[in-house]
């Protein structure tokens, strides 16, 4: 059988005016059908399965199951955060518990120098003078130039004859002033507004604590009461302004 | 007949005639400016529900968890109600001496006047006081604490059984000094996060009075124990001579003439216990607290930490059951 080269499709097979209509409709719905390929994924999205509201009941029937509720009270809205950095009237009272912890260190000085403790107490003894340098340091730190630096002489010469004599009269005096600054910084604590002073207060004021305890200890305290006795009186900036 | 070729019917054809570069073009520009403009006209849903093969029930809405002064204040008091509960372990597990109960008994007595003054502050607050302990705390921190007291057998992917304490009245010491150590820096804690300065000032009322419980409780247990050393290193203060086991080691001499083997003779060092002391930094701290207890292992004991509250374990104003 003879293969015969067929004629292509030209224009010559065709005329005119039975082709172009027909074209056109043939685009059209290729133009039509593309655009529903093309939409498939969008509506397959709105065709998929829907998460159910309300369990079917037994009979088949769906019943609206209610809106779930909540037992939350009203939600309470969280407080604006205070300042990060002390304030200028932080700063004032910052600057007083500096002059009390140089004075209590300088006081520690007078105790050391007296040699009123020995071995292990003196060791206690030396380490708490160190605390409460670094914690005048540590106001050095957070308040630059407004520290003041210095000792308040007031605290410092109405305490300075209790920091000499026996080891037990020392540690009971220092545990008395111990308190006092406890009872100071708790007072200075209700007043302070930036949140980093307030920070470094507290963590100084929880040690001091520890110091009188301690040295209520060494001091003799035998009963439990005695050796957490707090009964400091916190001491007024204004009675100890800085010069 | 047929003539038979390699190509296709005409009538298969997408058009009449064969498509030609532009034709194409034409239709895809067709074909997406419709879709283009399909898409503008429909309407925009908000999927609130995202699309979900199968049966589900709908989720639970949580309720909002905010931090409030309240909230801090309720946390504070589940704590100490766990510390309670801490100190009574120690009671019933620990042996303790009429000395040492008294002072335990002290110590519970003095979280339940801390619980009653946090009430009032919570009070203050606007929230509801708290009447329970903390459950997380008791389930993540004391439960294993008593296994290692007590002793129990091995559960789930545990090799052994947990033995019991060799030293029931050391652990039990260890526990009291551990949770009056916590309560101080969980309040220590919750300065910087309460909004108004009474709030600090009432809570580190309560810090400083269970930081003198601690310090006494430490000088309690090994009254030799009043600085940390490394305060004192600080300090720049001597600090004590202490004597470790020594391991002496006869090591191979090359100019031995002997043909006898090197020997090692190792003298057993006894397991060093956690210490606690009065005065364990200058600063108070806010790290974890470590607390072993239960009997040494391999050169090691069961050691947990102890964190300070927060938002995990905080008691929000929507928990309303203890």
């Amino acid at each position: 059988m003879d293969i015969k080269q067929a004629a292509l499709p030209t224009a010559a097979a065709h005329t005119a005016g039975e082709s172009a209509p027909m074209a056109r409709r043939r685009v059209l719905a290729a133009g039509v059908s593309g655009a529903a390929l093309s939409l498939l994924p969008w509506l397959s999205d709105r065709a998929g399965a829907q998460a159910r509201t309300a369990p079917p009941t037994s009979g088949g029937e769906t019943v609206i199951a209610p809106t779930p509720t909540t037992t939350a009270p009203p939600t309470a809205t969280p407080p604006p955060p205070p300042p990060k950095r002390p304030t200028a009237p932080d700063i004032e009272l910052l600057a007083v518990a500096q002059t009390i912890e140089l004075a209590i260190r300088d006081l520690y000085d007078v105790a050391l120098a007296a040699k009123s403790f020995e071995g292990e107490t003196a060791e206690a003894i030396t380490a708490i003078r160190e605390a409460h340098e670094a914690y005048a340091q540590s106001i050095s730190g957070l308040i630059g130039a407004n520290a003041p630096g210095i000792r308040s002489d007031k605290l410092y010469n109405a305490q300075r004859s209790n920091f000499s004599g026996s080891a037990a009269a020392v540690a009971q005096a220092a545990a008395d002033l111990e308190n006092v600054a406890v009872a100071t910084h708790l007072d200075i604590l209700g007043s302070l507004i930036g949140v980093d002073a307030t920070g470094l207060i507290a963590s100084i004021l929880v040690v001091e604590a520890r110091h009188a305890t301690v040295l209520n200890i060494i001091a003799g305290a035998s009963t439990l009461s005695n050796q957490l006795a707090s009964d400091g009186v916190a001491l007024s900036p204004a009675d100890y302004p800085v010069k | 007949m047929t003539i038979m070729n390699n190509q296709t019917s005409p009538d298969t054809f997408i058009s009449a005639e064969p498509l030609s570069r532009r034709g194409l073009l034409r239709v895809g520009g067709l074909t997406i400016g419709m879709a283009t403009l399909v898409a503008a006209c429909a309407t925009e849903a908000k999927e609130v529900k995202p699309a979900r093969v199968g049966d589900v029930p709908p989720p639970s809405q949580l309720p909002d968890a905010v931090v409030t002064d309240g909230v801090l204040f309720r946390t504070a008091a589940s704590v100490h109600y766990s510390i309670i509960d801490a100190h009574n372990i120690s009671k019933e597990l620990g042996n303790l001496s009429p000395e040492q109960t008294a002072i335990v008994d002290a110590y519970i007595a003095a979280n339940e006047a801390a619980i009653r003054d946090l009430a009032k502050s919570t009070t203050e607050a606007g929230s509801k006081p708290w009447t329970c302990a903390n459950p997380r705390f008791d389930r993540v921190l004391l439960a294993p604490i008593r296994d290692h007291i007590t002793g129990r057998p091995k559960t789930g992917s545990e090799e052994t059984d947990v033995a019991p304490s060799d030293d029931p009245n050391r652990d039990a010491l260890a526990l009291a000094h551990a949770m009056e150590t916590v309560a101080a820096e969980m309040h220590q804690s919750l300065v910087p996060q309460l909004s108004l300065p009474k709030y600090r000032t009432a809570v580190m009322q309560q810090a400083q009075a269970a930081a003198r419980r601690a310090a006494a409780l430490a000088l309690a247990i090994n009254p030799a124990n009043i600085v940390n050393p490394l305060s004192l290193a600080n300090a720049n203060v001597s600090t004590p001579t202490t004597v470790e086991a020594t391991t002496t080691t006869a090591a191979q001499d090359i100019a031995q003439t002997t043909d006898a083997p090197a020997t090692t003779v190792a003298t057993a060092a006894p397991f060093d216990f956690q210490q606690y002391y009065a005065l364990p930094s200058q600063f108070g701290s806010l790290n974890a607290v470590q607390l072993g207890v239960g009997v040494p292992s391999g050169g090691a004991q069961f050691t947990i930490n102890l964190e300070t509250p927060s938002l995990n374990s905080f008691v929000y104003d929507y928990q309303t059951e203890c």
